[in-house]
């Protein structure tokens, strides 16, 4: 039997053409990564339908700082290159004194493992999965994304979180990545008060040691968003931080630590940078320690250079953190003053937790996309 | 003749379709986003026989014994880290490198050692000061071990003192019957007249069951291994 030449030349077109349609489809491959099995998420968006954006990150349980994350990468579209952010982050310290004055905590410095956490605390119905038996792994609807007249969007999120059994508090390390590039660190501080001071104020401050590493690691540099106003005029500028250095958080200048890399645009040729947004609750403390003093920081990459306690000596003397490998350093604060619903005392014991108080900051990108790609 | 063409020609336009779809199935599936783990990564959670290895090849590290001494050098973590390349694309995924961060009590100095599993070597050797390193259980046991020699903790725990038992791992939910245990929180003064503002002390908590006791409220100075027990507060909120 014989093909007609024809119809044997239709069928070899029509095989190539589906195989370069299929290898389009096929993306990008995804990036080698340094971890494997529960600890690997590679999470699509939207969850259901074809991909739109794409996470891929490692997290790492590590007593003392308990949750943190390794390898952040970001795709805005299945034609696009993963883009690198994280190379980690993580909570480096949370100090917290006290109203009088003593005592003066330093709540990551004892090798503080993470509590189990279970199906209560990670339910399949909030799209929940348990890692390990001590972290949480969320995805699910994060509400409204966008919304105009009838028109609207629901957005979706990865949210990781472990809880630090750090004595009588425990820490909720929160980290979340969302469908449209943002990622979010918090700390939720709850449990019991301070034995023998249930009463007595104090301040939790997480410190967070966030390497940014937007596009690779060499090249990168970091600018202070300000904004400022003369009479009826706005006016945003960007003044590059040129040396390593602790900087006040200004909320009414919307300050924000903007990190770029050299050769990094996006599809219109518009600087790509990614913000730091702090997310404050209530405020911002400062405290008689130096390291509590500035709100941001900006070092030079450093692999000894981990404990937020020591911010002074690793910015003394500066060095230029331009066109470098840099970390951003973010000081929240909780300011806990106690109330009756954090319990009594009970047969000279108290009885009772403090409910969870957060705070945080957001990692925003600013012309990654050429446009939000969740709008039709 | 034409119909057995038409059909081969349709069956075979047929599968020109599915063989390649196939093959993009298969790769799809095949690729890490199925969290399909094939090999150990940099950062994979360590073995116990990894853990114990990597110890070892600490503690014999010539460099390390320097540092540290041999006897009474304690372990303080063992964990996978993962080292900067000049850019990503050259970091070795693969690599099995670990921290090892060991301690010497008595002299208050510690190590940080960088251990490659795949070499048996230790490859980088820091030295740490004291309040470089965390505290860990051992120091805890330290501390209520002092604290148990002080009258006035003792006193104030009454016959249930000796019951106490540091905290060792994560705490359980709820135990079936209510533990006393003992745990501690790294503390430093800003006072630098208070031997705390540079010392290692460690401020103790008791624990019964879920609740923890209001008295005493202990700080043991582990430099100096002194006990000093703070008198209870007694109006509930005049102190903030």
């Amino acid at each position: 039997m014989k093909l007609s030449r024809s119809a044997t030349l239709a069928v070899l077109v029509g095989f190539c053409l589906c195989l370069f349609a299929q290898v389009a489809v096929a993306q990008v491959p995804p990036p080698s990564m340094p971890c494997s099995g529960a600890n690997l998420v590679d999470q699509k968006f939207p969850t259901v339908g074809p991909e739109v954006t794409h996470w891929r990150l490692c997290w790492q349980a590590v007593n003392g700082n308990g949750l943190k994350i390794h390898w952040a990468y970001f795709r805005t579209s299945p034609a696009k290159p993963w883009l690198f952010l994280l190379w980690d982050a993580e909570v480096s310290e949370i100090f917290v004194p006290y109203h009088t004055g003593s005592p003066r905590f330093y709540d990551v410095g004892y090798m503080f493992p993470l509590t189990p956490v279970g199906a209560a605390d990670c339910p399949a119905s909030q799209g929940g999965t348990v890692l390990a038996g001590n972290v949480c792994l969320q995805v699910h609807d994060r509400g409204l994304s966008w919304k105009s007249d009838s028109q609207v969007y629901r957005g979706e999120e990865i949210v990781l979180w472990g809880a630090l059994a750090a004595a009588n508090y425990n820490y909720i390390i929160e980290w979340t990545f969302r469908d449209d590039g943002i990622v979010m660190g918090r700390v939720g501080a709850t449990s019991h008060n301070f034995p023998g001071r249930e009463f007595e104020t104090h301040v939790h401050n997480p410190i967070w040691r966030l390497d940014v590493d937007l596009n690779g690691w060499p090249n990168d540099s970091v600018a202070l968003g300000t904004h400022t106003e003369v009479g009826l005029t706005g006016n945003d500028t960007q003044p590059p931080i040129p040396l390593s250095t602790g900087l006040l958080w200004d909320p009414r200048a919307f300050n924000t630590l903007d990190v770029s890399d050299k050769f990094l645009v996006n599809g219109k040729g518009d600087k790509t940078y990614y913000q730091l947004i702090p997310l404050p609750t209530q405020g911002l403390a400062q405290h008689q320690e130096a390291f509590t003093k500035p709100d941001f920081w900006v070092t030079h990459y450093n692999p000894a250079q981990m404990s937020a306690k020591d911010l002074i000596s690793y910015t003394n003397p500066p060095v230029s953190v331009s066109d470098t490998d840099i970390v951003i350093w973010y000081r929240g604060s909780v300011h806990h003053h106690p109330r009756d619903e954090d319990g009594e005392k009970v047969g000279g014991a108290w009885h009772g937790v403090a409910l969870v108080m957060w705070t945080g900051f957001m990692l925003k990108p600013h012309d990654l996309f050429d446009r939000t790609p969740f709008y039709p | 003749m034409r119909i057995i063409n038409r059909i081969a020609f349709s069956i075979l336009a047929l599968l020109s379709f599915i063989f390649p779809a196939a093959i993009a199935s298969w790769a799809q599936n095949t690729q890490p986003g199925s969290r399909v783990a094939t090999d150990r990564r940099a950062l994979d959670p360590l073995t116990p026989a990894e853990q114990a290895l990597a110890e070892r090849i600490a503690r014999s590290d010539g460099r390390v014994k320097e540092v540290l001494g041999e006897a009474g050098v304690r372990l303080v973590s063992v964990i996978p880290v993962l080292l900067k390349a000049d850019v990503p694309e050259k970091t070795n995924v693969a690599q099995r490198q670990v921290e090892v961060v060991l301690f010497q009590p008595q002299r208050e100095v510690g190590a940080r050692v960088i251990v490659n599993l795949r070499q048996n070597v230790a490859v980088a050797v820091n030295r740490l000061t004291g309040d470089q390193v965390p505290y860990t259980n051992d120091d805890l046991a330290d501390a209520f071990q002092l604290a148990l020699r002080d009258p006035e903790v003792v006193r104030v725990l009454g016959p249930a003192a000796q019951t106490f038992r540091p905290r060792t791992g994560p705490p359980t939910t709820t135990a079936a019957t209510p533990e006393n245990v003992v745990e501690g929180l790294p503390v430093r003064s800003s006072d630098p007249n208070d031997p705390c503002s540079k010392h290692r002390c460690l401020w103790l908590m008791f624990r019964r069951g879920n609740d923890y006791l209001s008295q005493p409220s202990v700080t043991v100075d582990l430099t100096d291994k002194r006990v000093s027990v703070e008198k209870p507060v007694t109006d509930r909120k005049a102190d903030h």
